[in-house]
């Protein structure tokens, strides 16, 4: 399944965070790290999308002042459709050199 | 706060609580870092965020467990940045081409601004209702005669109560006169409208005061001078004052107490009235030489239609009633026997809604030769985007993926360049109103409003799909094997044969308006060179209305011959002068005017059934000399009246056949309302109400026996008339320093004024006549000339083989002079199945005329020639060698 390139920033971030990544922390950590800008439903909307292909699932967790937040986590076909993204970026930089 | 309750209504649920909660954070952050109201900014943005309605229809499915089909990414769809992403991109496309950008973006404003401009102007004329609560029920009443034909003619306050008290239909009758009376006592004296009503004339507008009250019963019925004034009246004459309400001002010397001030938003009868004052206190010699009675037509009735009550229906009662009243009073209502009821809207309206629909469509018709220009345009590009389309589909956007895309950019094209169309519209509409000249009623209610940017960019969206699905189909039909390898793609013949069939489309649109801005010229050229019955170079007109301050009741004839006198003897030494004379009411202006019916008298006109609804005219001796108004028999008016003896008038030519058809009218009696008149002589047929309007039958009566307030001065010079001017004021001046003066103006131009709505639409559908030519060349031009581009190795071949220039010449020429003529050949088939629209604006021809329809295709063909022989020229320079180089 290939991926559109926010999915893979986001899918990206869900896995950088490891059992943090609230729908707020993805957003905050694509600004940090990849100096990505998106508007608070442009997130959610990716990630709900992306639980519904499956690629991540969510579960309801305790969050900051009593009420719960929904936390994501990537599904095994998710690593799977990473890891696949990943080998294909690689082989089509082989070989490439900026002239 | 209302965005607060739009997003909790569009994000629901728990999901929806959270996401809402992390915008309220992100707003704190904004808000402490930027400010609160860059922060209110940022949030009411997220309206038009594509993201925030998705994620709204999600969460809202999700909310009430509903299937959500959107679920499954297809067609390499790249997630949900999409749609932004395809924003981003056009934009982008836009920036890297800014000629063809320009272009666009100059066709779009100037089309999309133009309908928005004359939109407005349509809206605010026609669609927008009156100022009045429930005005569809307002309606405008009129007495017919049968006789005279005249059907839409005033009504008597007799005839009217009567109405009042029987009809069914009508919830409320009132009746107005508006006339023009003298401010004084308030520095220089003014000339105002002024209006007579009947007590019930407020409350059927539904108009309170903003100060003060209106008039009421017991005004009436006391004839009490009091007056009601305008907002703008009081505020330029009356000094705004809030503590007006009691003071007196002086209305033809007479002093009236101001009751109460009306809202600048009652403008009824006109914009320009100024007073409102009882019907009672119309004095009796205004319109005829006695106390008003039932044959008296002098009021404009008015009123409210029942609940459930239409116009026809009541028109219909009132005409009932009519009969009834003609057999009961013979005598005045004999002939008068039906009644008109229009809608107050119509009659404001009436007269312009047609050509005001008939230029929007002509309007309509450039945005649509524009867009085909654009399309075109694009198609020109895609075939520079093959490769681009290729390289999208094989790497799996699907086909509606990619129309999706190029939709977004026209989208994007279309909304930039209706936004510089709605900026350009505010200055169109200012410019259009400006042409109009005061021609067009309610121009006050025109402006650019939320309809009308909604309009622009609706039209916008509109033409975005007209000019980008084409193209976009076709650059979406891509085999990306064969466009990789650098294939033709749209540049075959078959992307040729769509652009030639734009052109043709174009050129019959072209054709269509070029048709009706010839029929339109003509048309005003026919009607400017109308024989108006006078000499009209070389006089000048001077209007006033006679100062009457300080003048009795009585004294008042003997006062107004005078000072006419006065005037008239001081003009006609002045020097230059060659003659000068007098009248009420000037041909062309219509203020004042009446008509009376005349009938044959004396013994041998017992049995005669005869009889003329005539204009009535008042005039001094030198008048109709110095209009040079032909005196076709007998003898001129004496210039004194012998005491005794019939009065002298003198007939127009149509007068005097429709009494004596045979014989000689010199001599003969008629029945005027004072005993019995005399014909002296008869004189030739002059316009009175407008130059398209064949001339009414007239009768001029000396001014001695009945003189008017309303008095037109003319005078004959062999000069320039307005050298005329400063003295002869200066010489009214001396004589009552008090005289105001209406207005003082060649009569050629008050002929010009005559005709002014009817040039202002003229020149309307010669701007856009021309601006749909120029688009149409233009448009001719580019498809000849890349085909051409496209062709030059083929041209370079045949040169090769042996073709002269002339061959060339002909194959490429020959194929654009196809493409108009077919055009052509649709455009005038289109015009002669529509012109009969245009047939209530032409004056003198008929819709079909076929000069005007010759000179029209001659004019847009010498331009499509134009069009076409530049880049034919351009092919017959193609060097021989491209043959052989390779592609």
């Amino acid at each position: 399944m290939s991926l559109g390139d926010l999915q893979h920033m986001a899918m990206l971030a869900v896995a950088r965070l490891e059992g943090e990544a609230y729908g707020a922390a993805v957003r905050d950590e694509l600004l940090r790290v990849a100096g990505r800008k998106v508007t608070v439903p442009t997130a959610y909307v990716t990630l709900v999308r992306l639980e519904e292909q499956g690629l991540v699932r969510s579960s309801e967790a305790p969050g900051a002042g009593g009420r719960p937040r929904r936390v994501f986590r990537l599904t095994p076909e998710g690593w799977n459709a990473l890891e696949q993204a990943r080998a294909e970026i690689s082989s089509m930089w082989e070989g490439v050199v900026r002239p | 706060m209302i965005l607060e309750r739009i997003f909790r209504r569009l994000f629901p649920g728990p999901l929806g609580e959270e996401i809402r909660d992390e915008m309220e954070r992100e707003f704190s952050r904004i808000g402490l870092a930027r400010g609160r109201g860059i922060a209110w900014i940022w949030y009411a943005a997220h309206l038009l965020d594509p993201g925030t309605w998705i994620l709204a229809v999600k969460l809202r499915k999700r909310w009430r467990g509903e299937p959500d089909e959107e679920a499954d990414v297809v067609d390499g769809e790249r997630g949900f940045d999409g749609w932004t992403g395809d924003v981003r991109y056009a934009l982008r496309g836009l920036r890297r081409n800014p000629a063809f950008t320009a272009v666009a973006l100059l066709t779009l404003a100037l089309g999309i601004g133009a309908n928005a401009a004359m939109f407005g102007i349509v809206n605010g004329i026609l669609l927008r209702p009156l100022p009045y609560p429930d005005a569809h029920e307002l309606v405008l009443l009129f007495h017919s005669n049968a006789r005279s034909g005249e059907r839409l003619g005033r009504v008597s306050y007799e005839d009217l109560e009567d109405w009042r008290a029987r009809t069914r239909s009508l919830a409320s009758v009132a009746a107005f006169a508006p006339v023009s009376t003298i401010l004084t006592g308030q520095g220089d004296p003014v000339e105002l409208e002024m209006t007579y009503v009947t007590s019930e004339f407020f409350d059927i507008l539904g108009a309170r005061p903003e100060l003060g009250r209106p008039l009421l019963e017991d005004d009436h019925r006391l004839e009490r001078r009091n007056a009601v004034v305008s907002h703008a009246f009081w505020r330029t004459h009356l000094g705004g004052d809030p503590g007006v309400i009691g003071r007196s001002i002086l209305l033809r010397g007479d002093p009236y107490t101001v009751v109460g001030v009306m809202p600048a938003t009652l403008r009824y009868p006109t914009p320009e009235t100024a007073v409102w004052v009882p019907r009672s206190l119309v004095e009796p010699n205004m319109f005829s030489n006695g106390p008003p009675t039932r044959g008296d037509r002098y009021l404009q009735g008015f009123g409210r239609l029942a609940p459930a009550a239409d116009p026809a229906e009541a028109q219909q009662e009132l005409t009932a009633l009519s009969r009834e009243l003609a057999a009961t009073y013979p005598d005045s209502n004999e002939d008068w026997n039906a009644a008109a009821v229009v809608p107050l809207h119509e009659s404001i309206v009436g007269g312009v809604d047609r050509a005001l629909v008939v230029v929007l469509s002509a309007v309509g018709f450039i945005l649509l030769i524009g867009c085909v220009n654009l399309a075109n345009l694009l198609l020109a590009r895609g075939s520079a985007r093959t490769r681009e389309m290729a390289v999208r589909a094989a790497l799996g956007a699907g086909r509606k993926r990619i129309v999706r895309q190029l939709l977004t950019e026209s989208l994007v094209l279309a909304l930039l360049g209706g936004i510089l169309g709605l900026v350009f519209s505010y200055a169109a509409m200012d410019g259009i109103l400006a042409l109009s000249a005061d021609t067009l009623p309610r121009v006050e209610d025109v402006r650019v409003d939320g309809r009308v940017i909604g309009f622009g960019l609706a039209l916008a969206a509109a033409t975005s799909v007209l000019f980008g699905l084409v193209p976009a189909l076709r650059m979406a039909r891509t085999d990306p094997q064969r466009d990789l390898r650098g294939g033709r793609g749209t540049t075959g013949s078959e992307g040729q044969g769509v652009r030639s069939a734009l052109v043709v489309v174009e050129v019959a649109l072209a054709v269509l308006l070029v048709i009706g801005t010839g029929l339109m010229a003509r048309s005003f050229l026919a009607l400017r060179s109308v024989d108006p019955g006078f000499e009209a170079e070389g006089v000048l007109t001077v209007a006033m209305q006679l100062n009457l301050a300080g003048v009795s009741d009585s004294d008042m004839p003997t006062f107004l011959v005078q000072r006419r006198e006065e005037i008239l003897s001081g003009v006609r030494v002045l020097p230059g002068v060659e003659a000068a004379g007098m009248i009420n009411v000037f041909p062309l202006r219509q203020d004042g005017a009446f008509q009376l019916e005349y009938t044959p008298a004396g013994p041998e006109a017992a049995s005669d059934e005869r009889s003329v609804h005539a204009d009535t005219r008042y005039v001094d001796p030198g008048y109709l000399h110095t209009m040079r108004i032909p005196l076709l028999r007998g003898e001129p008016l004496p210039a004194e009246l012998t005491a005794g003896a019939p009065v002298p008038v003198l007939m127009s030519e149509s007068a005097a056949r429709r009494l004596w058809p045979e014989g000689d009218p010199v001599g003969k009696r008629i029945d005027v309302p004072w005993g019995e008149s005399v014909v002296v002589g008869v004189v030739g047929d002059v316009r009175q109400i407008g130059l398209a309007e064949a001339p009414p039958p007239a009768v001029y009566f000396p001014q001695r026996i009945a003189p008017r307030l309303l008095a037109t001065l003319v005078v004959r010079t062999a000069g320039d008339p307005m050298a005329l001017a400063a003295p002869i004021r200066a010489l009214i001046r001396d004589i009552d320093p008090n005289q105001p003066i209406r207005s003082t103006m060649p009569l050629t131009d008050v002929m010009a004024e005559s005709i002014a709505q009817e040039r202002f639409f003229t020149l309307l559908f010669a701007a856009f006549g021309g601006l749909a030519l120029v688009l149409a060349a233009v448009g001719i031009y580019g498809v000849l000339a890349y085909s051409v581009r496209q062709r030059t190795q083929e041209i370079g071949v045949r040169i090769a083989l042996g073709a002269r220039a002339a061959d060339v010449l002909r194959m490429v020429a020959g194929a654009g002079l196809r493409l108009v003529g077919v055009g052509v050949i649709i455009g005038t088939g289109a015009a002669l199945l529509f012109s009969r629209v245009l047939a209530t604006q032409l004056y003198g021809i008929a819709p079909t005329d076929p000069f005007s329809y010759a000179l029209a295709i001659g004019f847009l063909g010498g331009v499509a020639l134009l069009a076409i022989y530049i880049p034919a020229r351009r092919a017959t320079r193609v060097p021989p060698m491209t043959a052989l180089r390779p592609e």
